[in-house]
């Protein structure tokens, strides 16, 4: 990653209008965006659909509401040439009672660990959290440590920023501090995970294992994957191979 | 201990009506409670790493895990055993470093390191298959899936099916004289194959165009309807192989009663459901799951139902379930949980305050694993082997899978051997793998092979009311047949007992895509 890469994400409500141009200009390039399966884990009440839902809805369409039982959240993100498609996964009514299924680790190339920086407890729910990815999910994955509610900080602060970085050091973990309430430092979770991502690799391992979504024009896609929601024979229904 | 929760809906068990089940109800804004004693998904259904596997079967009663190999003709002809090459003192460093490889080894080679070439390949072989146990998703209760079926036709409607990947199983087998045909998909291979005349092959081609809108075609059949679906095929002008094709191969009536009492109706029903779902997703019918079939879908309904609203518990021993005028009540791990309805799996069901009746079926299976390909050189296949006079009397089915499913490494090969008849013996499935060893032997002349046989319990209510009292509901294990499509009308049914009225998994809007 050179220094002078610049990342902004799509439609941020911080990106300027350049950016949002260069993200039409991408787009008008035909890019196809790079899938990025990202999971979130935390104690409850640390905040970590609302870092989302603050990421997510920071689009430029105000409107776009989460749907309720959407199976994963998605926000695209721009970064130099590439559009990143962020696909993130919640943990829904899995997670209270350690019940996630291996469905929910898998093919994650990036997590969000989140504990709140009032509550010391939820730091520890954390570190919790990371060796359970170090355990099941894939080894390169890129793992964020997120301290939300950086608002109240002032006041009610139960971690330092120097105890939480030290243990992100020394576990490898990308860190920082935010806030959902107010949008500080959300957008830069996110654009951090991007840059850290190997995207190149990562575009030609999905085309070989067959992890696009949609991707082929056909129902298997050339990795012989099959799309369910594509039937390039559905109006001839069977007849079209059965021949009769 | 906490206060009590209340949902309107408890769940024990997370096989595959249960987790449709659970996603229905989530969806209709049931709050849903889903409770395994197992600490993970999908009960029988599970898929498991190859230690996890061979644990498992060993555990089972009856069954044996064996170990052959084939000398290569030749150096060159060698496959090669990955992650274990080197000779007997680099295995023994080997299994010094890897107690549970070691222990493996033991149990199903010996003792001692072995010395001569054939044994040593087969050490090697297991040491390699444990060290790389992680890599494997090996199903007890394998299955496919109808490309147009009720499942895959659910999991578009609901959106379910974004948390799953699939493949489609590439080449279908059927085996005959002791070969492995290929059996005809569509006119080009009927007309192409040089084995049949032309009259025979216009029968074949107008008895499938018939079968595939049967319905329509009431006429053609509707005398028959009741009558022996085997002799309607005689009636057709079918040879015998090509007759035995259509009732083993594309009807999958494996079990020989069944063959032979099979109504013409319920044989037409079956045929059409095969060939109506060829071409949906490409030339072949059936489609797997990667990373296993059951499993995958019992964890995406299950994600599914979390993700509006359902609450998970895995590992959750219940202490006890009472049935009150409040609800049914689960106490257990210092919980207490009350809900409006209770329903099980069946294998749960002696927790439950009631009597219940079951119907219990033990069928045998068999699951290999081998470094070459067993059935036909494509990874994914599936093969009929219809009952052999003098060698099985009920028919099995085989399915091949790969790396390509994650189903094990690179280089790898699994095939599953189901026999759907509860008397299929132990023997007719050991006389099954000596039939798909020898095909194996045609395609690569040397080859490791680790096989397991074994027996699975299927249980299902007596009754057709899966009601046991006014709360509590039981319902199957899987059934152990090749496919899963009978789980949706089970959850479906229950469904509309608990949620009258209510629509089960409303039709999603497909979401715009965006590139």
């Amino acid at each position: 990653m050179s220094a002078a890469r610049s990342a902004s994400p799509a439609g941020a409500a911080s990106s300027s209008s350049a950016a949002a141009a260069a993200a039409a200009a991408a787009a008008q390039a035909n890019l196809k965006p790079i899938q990025v399966k990202l999971v979130l884990l935390g104690e409850a009440a640390v905040g970590k659909s609302s870092l989302v839902l603050r990421f997510v809805n920071n689009e430029f369409q105000e409107n776009k509401e989460p749907t309720i039982g959407a199976a994963f959240l998605t926000q695209k993100c721009k970064l130099d040439d590439k559009i990143i498609k962020f696909e993130i996964w919640d943990t829904a009514g899995q997670e209270r009672f350690h019940s996630l299924a291996p469905m929910y680790y898998r093919n994650a190339q990036a997590a969000v660990v989140a504990y709140d920086l009032t509550k010391p407890a939820s730091l520890e729910k954390a570190k919790a959290w990371v060796k359970e990815l170090q355990r099941q999910a894939n080894p390169n994955i890129v793992i964020a440590l997120v301290g939300n509610k950086l608002d109240l900080a002032s006041t009610a602060r139960g971690v330092s920023t120097e105890e939480a970085q030290a243990y992100a050091n020394e576990s490898g973990l990308l860190f920082l501090e935010a806030s959902a309430k107010t949008g500080e430092f959300v957008m830069d979770i996110f654009t951090e995970i991007a840059k850290k991502i190997p995207l190149d690799t990562l575009a030609a391992a999905r085309q070989r294992t067959g992890l696009t979504s949609g991707g082929g024009a056909g129902g298997a896609s050339s990795s012989g994957r099959v799309d369910l929601n594509q039937n390039p024979a559905n109006s001839q229904g069977a007849d079209g191979n059965c021949a009769c | 201990m906490a206060a009590p929760e209340s949902f309107d809906v408890a769940i024990l068990g997370t096989g595959l009506t249960e987790c449709i089940l659970a996603g229905a109800l989530a969806r209709a804004g049931k709050r849903v409670l889903h409770l395994d004693t197992l600490d993970h998904y999908g009960a029988q259904l599970a898929a498991r790493h190859a230690a996890d596997f061979l644990a498992a079967v060993a555990a089972l009663p009856d069954s044996e895990i064996g170990v052959s190999s084939s000398a290569p003709q030749s150096a060159s002809d060698e496959q090669p055993v990955l992650g274990a090459d080197g000779d007997s003192e680099a295995l023994a460093a080997q299994l010094a470093a890897a107690p549970d490889a070691a222990e493996w080894v033991a149990r199903l080679c010996g003792d001692a390191v072995p010395e001569s070439p054939e044994r040593l390949r087969e050490a090697r072989f297991v040491a390699s298959l444990i060290a790389r146990a992680r890599h494997f998703n090996l199903e007890l209760v394998p299955a496919v899936l109808y490309s147009r079926g009720p499942i895959v036709d659910l999991l578009v409607s609901s959106r379910v099916g974004p948390y799953l990947e699939f493949k489609l199983l590439n080449d279908m087998f059927f085996e005959w004289d002791q070969e492995m045909e290929k059996v005809p998909s569509g006119k080009d291979d009927i007309f192409v194959s040089k084995t049949k005349d032309l009259l025979a092959k216009r029968r074949l081609m107008k008895f499938l165009t018939m079968a595939l809108n049967y319905l329509d075609n009431e006429h053609a059949w509707q005398e028959h309807a009741n009558r022996p679906f085997c002799e309607f095929l005689a009636g057709q002008g079918l040879d015998p192989k090509m007759s035995a094709v259509i009732m083993h191969a594309i009807a999958l009536v494996g079990d020989a009663d069944e063959a032979a009492t099979i109504t013409t109706a319920d044989g037409l029903e079956r045929t059409h459901r095969h060939l109506n779902s060829l071409g949906r997703y490409g030339k072949r019918a059936f489609l797997v799951g990667m990373y296993g079939t059951g499993s995958e879908l019992c964890q995406a309904f299950s994600r599914y139902c979390a993700v509006f609203g359902g609450l998970y518990i895995l590992g959750f021993q219940p202490d006890s379930i009472e049935s009150t005028d409040e609800g049914v009540c689960i106490k257990g791990q210092d919980q207490t949980f009350v809900a409006d309805s209770l329903v099980v799996g069946a294998e749960h069901a002696a927790k439950l305050p009631v009597p219940v009746k079951l119907v219990e079926t033990a069928l045998w299976r068999a699951t290999i694993i081998s470094n070459a390909p067993v059935l036909g050189t494509t990874e994914l296949s599936m093969a009929a082997l219809p009952p052999q006079e003098g060698a099985r009397e009920n028919g099995v089915f085989a399915i091949q899978l790969s790396a390509d499913t994650c189903t094990c490494p690179e280089g790898l090969y699994t095939v599953s051997i189901i026999s759907h008849s509860s008397k299929s013996t132990k023997q007719d499935l050991k006389d099954a793998l000596i039939s798909l060893h020898a095909h194996q032997a045609r395609l690569q002349s040397a080859s490791v092979w680790l096989d397991a046989v074994y027996q699975i319990k299927h249980i299902k209510p007596e009754t057709e009311d899966a009601f046991m009292d006014k709360r509590i509901a039981v319902c199957s294990s899987p059934s152990g047949q090749i496919v899963l499509e009978d789980h949706v009308a089970e959850a479906r049914r229950l469904f509309e007992r608990i949620c009258p009225g209510a629509i089960f998994y409303p039709e999603e809007a497909q979401p715009p895509e965006d590139e």
